[in-house]
């Protein structure tokens, strides 16, 4: 009877969906980052899995389809640059300099970090994309050969930092300027953190949605280029 | 009708940039040079906005659910999610700080930059 239901692709295709709901209405009822709705859907899909002994390959049979949509859902990315093109066109050289600069030291802190800590190189690559978009950085993991669920789980975690602490960095940081300040979130903690720069303001909100694409290109090229 | 032709522009732009990564001489993930050609499409206007209006709202609304299956898998490492966490957390919120500090200044003292050149002009 179990396998009826669990050897069914749509088995995990409806167990993400309603985790995922479930994630979005605990989410919104707490408003708190921690509850991202990302994290709480893998954790009720893991529990669902490990309570009825269901293997990672036979929700994968579903979890594979939706897997199919990563590509797509990057590519769809491009229309959000494109509604931005007039602010980018206006702010251009403050934002390349600023994405720029934050994912260098992103790239080369992380390397230095895992190479003092003696990490694998294999979790090392899996570190590396961690600031930048979901998308982005689960195509740059594959790419090197990390391990694209903790390079999910470090994104969640980064993000779900810069969310909580923006504000504060901004202030430890001594940063005055509304665009260095929406820059600095988008480029160090991608959606998790833009969704705190919206709240701070619309013009921060919106630097940090560009900044948070632009990043993830650059660090796309850097990456190619220098792995 | 329309959502359907989304939907085509959408998976064939991937498609194509699946295959055309694969050709590169060097790695590339397929699904940036999807956006970078959805981006020049979109600039010379043989896509329009409105051909992925709907596509767009709709994934950008509910973009993180694709990321589950991804995130599930740490079914399969987690010894050595075990074994690594406090690092990853660590390395997390060290590159984060550094990160946050060297875009905010960059861009601050470009600002300042440009403010100085703009003025003398």
């Amino acid at each position: 009877m179990k396998e009826l239901i669990t050897s069914n692709p749509l088995f995990g295709i409806s167990l993400t969906i309603f985790s995922y709901w479930i994630g979005m209405a605990v989410n919104a009822k707490l408003k708190k980052a921690v509850f991202n709705p990302l994290l709480i859907a893998e954790v009720l899909i893991i529990a669902v899995l490990a309570i009825f002994r269901i293997p990672y390959s036979a929700y994968n049979e579903g979890g594979a389809f939706i897997n199919m949509f990563l590509t797509p859902i990057t590519a769809i990315l491009a229309i959000s640059i494109y509604r931005q093109r007039d602010t980018v066109r206006r702010k251009f050289i403050p934002i390349i300099a600023g994405t720029l600069a934050g994912s260098i030291t992103s790239l080369i802190t992380v390397t230095l970090l895992c190479r003092l800590l003696g990490l694998s190189p294999e979790l090392s690559y899996s570190l590396l994309p961690k600031s930048v978009t979901t998308p982005i950085a689960v195509a740059i993991s594959e790419s090197l050969g990390g391990i694209r669920s903790l390079t999910v789980m470090a994104l969640l975690i980064t993000g779900v930092m810069g969310n909580i602490l923006a504000p504060f960095l901004a202030k430890l940081f001594r940063v005055r300027s509304r665009i260095a300040t929406g820059v600095a979130i988008g480029t160090a903690s991608h959606v998790v953190g833009t969704s705190k720069a919206m709240e701070m303001g619309e013009d921060i909100g919106a630097m940090s949605g560009i900044a948070l694409s632009f990043s993830g290109i650059i660090t796309a090229i850097i990456v190619s280029l220098a792995f | 009708m329309k959502i359907l032709l989304e939907l085509g522009v959408l998976f064939l732009v991937s498609l194509l940039s699946e295959a055309a990564a694969a050709m590169l001489p060097f790695e590339f993930p397929p699904a940036i040079l999807a956006m970078f050609i959805l981006i020049v499409l979109l600039m010379l206007k043989v896509v329009r906005e409105e051909h992925l209006e709907n596509t767009s709202a709709f994934f950008a609304k509910y973009m993180a659910i694709f990321f589950i299956p991804a995130g599930v898998e740490i079914m399969n490492h987690l010894d050595l999610f075990r074994e690594t966490w406090f690092y990853i957390i660590a390395v997390s919120f060290i590159s984060l700080l550094t990160t946050f500090l060297a875009a905010a200044k960059a861009v601050e003292i470009t600002e300042r930059l440009m403010a100085r050149k703009g003025g003398r002009e």
